[in-house]
């Protein structure tokens, strides 16, 4: 992994484990946001407003799929493809 | 007026029927196939569940093997308790405490919590069934007919679970006929046919999503499209563009985002000829935001509660501009009067709302103390404070007790510091409500004395023992709660106290 790929991944980690209240160091990457790190709806949108802010996107409907932001890996992918294009 | 047993088993039109909408693509069953595996289910729950009239826990993420196995207990004989999928192990082992179900119904993904608390020495249910399969999994209490504390009236047909002030669930029992009437009302003013496309985005363990949807869809021969629930507002944009539904229900923190939000474009809605909201207040402001940027399609409030079917007010399409923050009027059937100090108050002034009519709950289960302090003679006190003008529309305007609104949610502060007291390191925990843009309220918890429970060891405890709406998203810490010169925590400066006190972390 690159050093700004590595940096991406640890400032979204950051951010989750801010969201979910928990060191970033218990939160890995195949947790689950709802089941292991308990990010119900209502911290969900937090966290997708944190993400916008953070790395200057902008969400649209289509973005909106569950299965894109169920684990933290697959969150740190969302915001790869969103913050490249 | 048809019972609700025969509706489901009539398949007004066999062709039509349910598509579940998730991750993995759609997969559909026509009400003819849902009625079939309801009868073959009912037949194995039948024969095991130990006596007649069983309770039936339906503890399932929405689906439409859930929609199947709420049929199942009812052909059985049963009375179903459904339990949203996303209910905590605290929610479970409470409802599960009060409610002795002689069988549990679950997805498969929620046999590890079950097993948990199993092992940790509660009672649990008689049977079980994995709601997929439809098969009995061995791993039931051994399923011996035990005496209950509790036996529900004989018309009971179905009960839903509602948090109450005492932090122990309200086992809310609802007749045939409460649940046929208020059905027949809602597709009155809906006039829901077998022409409509019905989108269903909330939990099937809500009385509104039974009755006003999942019901009213089947009942009118509608097509219905389920899905798993929303991880965010605007994904209901996405998914009324992709699946074109004409019909819509949703609750008002999802449409004061919708009507906020430049993300989705009115045409993508162009199916769409009624879209509901009930659940809580609605800016008026806001009603007619998205009333303009829906022209097509009819816009509807509505006021209810669990305990009256749940519907009781809506605003007809035509008087939204003209009523400004009013809820309507009541449903055909329905009667609505305002009790202030024991009397019906005059037009225009201030009281109880009071709800009369076909809907209103049996009581609630083995709480006939709790009942007899919401059914009175005059009918179902509904604990809400509103007045009536002189056309007979209603408006809410606050509440006699200490309720709240959060996303869509009845809460009461007491339940979230009941809950919060039985954490480890705690001193004493007061609930507030803050005002909110997006969710009409936020929780905050205010924590006093000599505790050791840190803020995360807060949050990680609340995870787990209340269902998202009644979790605090933040905590403050101070020397001691306010309180009146009586000794009640003074709710009124509690509020303030939160507010200043926005900034400050104590641990």
């Amino acid at each position: 992994m690159s050093m700004a790929a590595e940096a991406l991944t640890g400032k979204v980690v950051d951010i989750i484990a801010g969201i979910a209240n928990r060191p970033a160091a218990e939160t890995s990457a195949g947790h689950s946001l709802a089941e292991d790190l308990g990010i119900d709806s209502i911290l969900m949108l937090e966290l997708l407003a944190r993400l916008e802010e953070e790395f200057g996107f902008e969400l649209e409907i289509d973005d909106l799929r569950p299965e894109k932001l169920r684990s933290v890996e697959a969150v740190v992918r969302f915001v790869r493809e969103k913050a490249g294009s | 007026m048809i019972a609700v047993r025969e509706l489901l088993l009539s398949r007004r039109r066999r062709d039509r029927g349910v598509t579940f909408a998730g991750p993995e693509g759609t997969s559909s069953l026509s009400y003819d196939e849902i009625v079939g595996r309801g009868i073959d289910f009912a037949r194995e729950i039948g024969r095991r569940a130990g006596r007649d009239r069983f309770i039936g826990l339906i503890w399932m993420n929405p689906s439409i093997e859930c929609l199947i196995a709420m049929t199942a207990v009812v052909l059985a004989g049963g009375i179903p308790v459904p339990l949203h999928g996303y209910a905590a192990a605290g929610d479970l082992r409470r409802t599960v405490g009060r409610l002795e179900p002689d069988v549990a119904i679950l997805s498969p993904d929620k046999l590890d919590l079950w097993r948990r608390l199993q092992a940790g020495g509660h009672r649990l249910a008689g049977r079980l069934f994995d709601g997929a399969s439809g098969r009995e999994i061995d791993a039931g209490d051994g399923g011996a007919v035990r005496e209950r504390r509790y036996v529900p009236p004989d018309e009971t047909c179905m009960v839903f679970l509602s948090s109450g002030s005492t932090g122990e669930p309200k086992g809310i029992m609802l007749s045939d006929r409460n649940i046929a009437s208020n059905l027949d009302a809602i597709l009155d003013y809906t006039s829901l046919s077998d022409e409509d496309r019905v989108l269903i985005t909330k939990s099937p363990g809500y009385c509104s999503t039974v009755t006003g949807e999942w019901l009213a869809a089947q009942a009118a021969g509608a097509d219905a499209t389920l899905t798993g629930g929303l991880v965010h507002p605007l994904e209901l944009a996405r998914l009324v563009r992709d699946h074109a539904p004409t019909f819509l229900s949703t609750v008002p923190p999802i449409l004061q985002a919708l009507a906020d939000s430049a993300k989705w474009s009115p045409e993508e809605w162009a199916s769409l000829r009624m879209l509901q909201v009930a659940g809580g207040p609605v800016p008026h402001g806001t009603l007619v935001r998205m009333a303009d940027r829906l022209p097509r399609a009819e816009l509807i409030f509505g006021y209810g509660l669990t305990e009256a079917s749940p519907r009781v007010a809506y605003l007809p399409y035509g008087q939204l501009r003209n009523k400004p923050g009013s809820v309507g009027i009541p449903l055909r059937g329905v009667s609505v009067s305002i009790v202030r100090d024991g009397a019906e108050a005059a037009r225009g002034q201030p009281g109880e709302v009071v709800v009369q009519g076909p809907n209103v709950m049996l009581g609630y289960y083995g709480d006939p103390e709790r009942t007899a302090e919401v059914l009175d003679s005059r009918g179902l006190r509904t604990r809400d404070i509103g007045r009536m003008d002189a056309d007979g529309y209603l408006y809410i305007t606050g509440r006699a007790d200490n309720a709240v609104h959060v996303g869509g949610h009845t809460i009461y502060p007491e339940a979230v510091e009941l809950a919060l007291s039985e954490c480890p390191g705690i001193g004493e925990a007061a609930v507030v409500a803050v005002e909110d843009d997006r969710w009409g309220s936020r929780l905050v918890a205010v924590i006093a004395g000599e505790g050791s429970a840190s803020e995360r060891e807060l949050h990680a405890w609340c995870g787990r023992q209340l269902q998202p709406a009644m979790r605090p998203r933040e905590f403050r810490f101070v020397a001691r709660l306010p309180r009146t010169p009586t000794g009640k925590l003074d709710r009124v400066a509690l509020k303030s106290l939160a507010k200043e006190n926005r900034h400050v972390h104590g641990r």
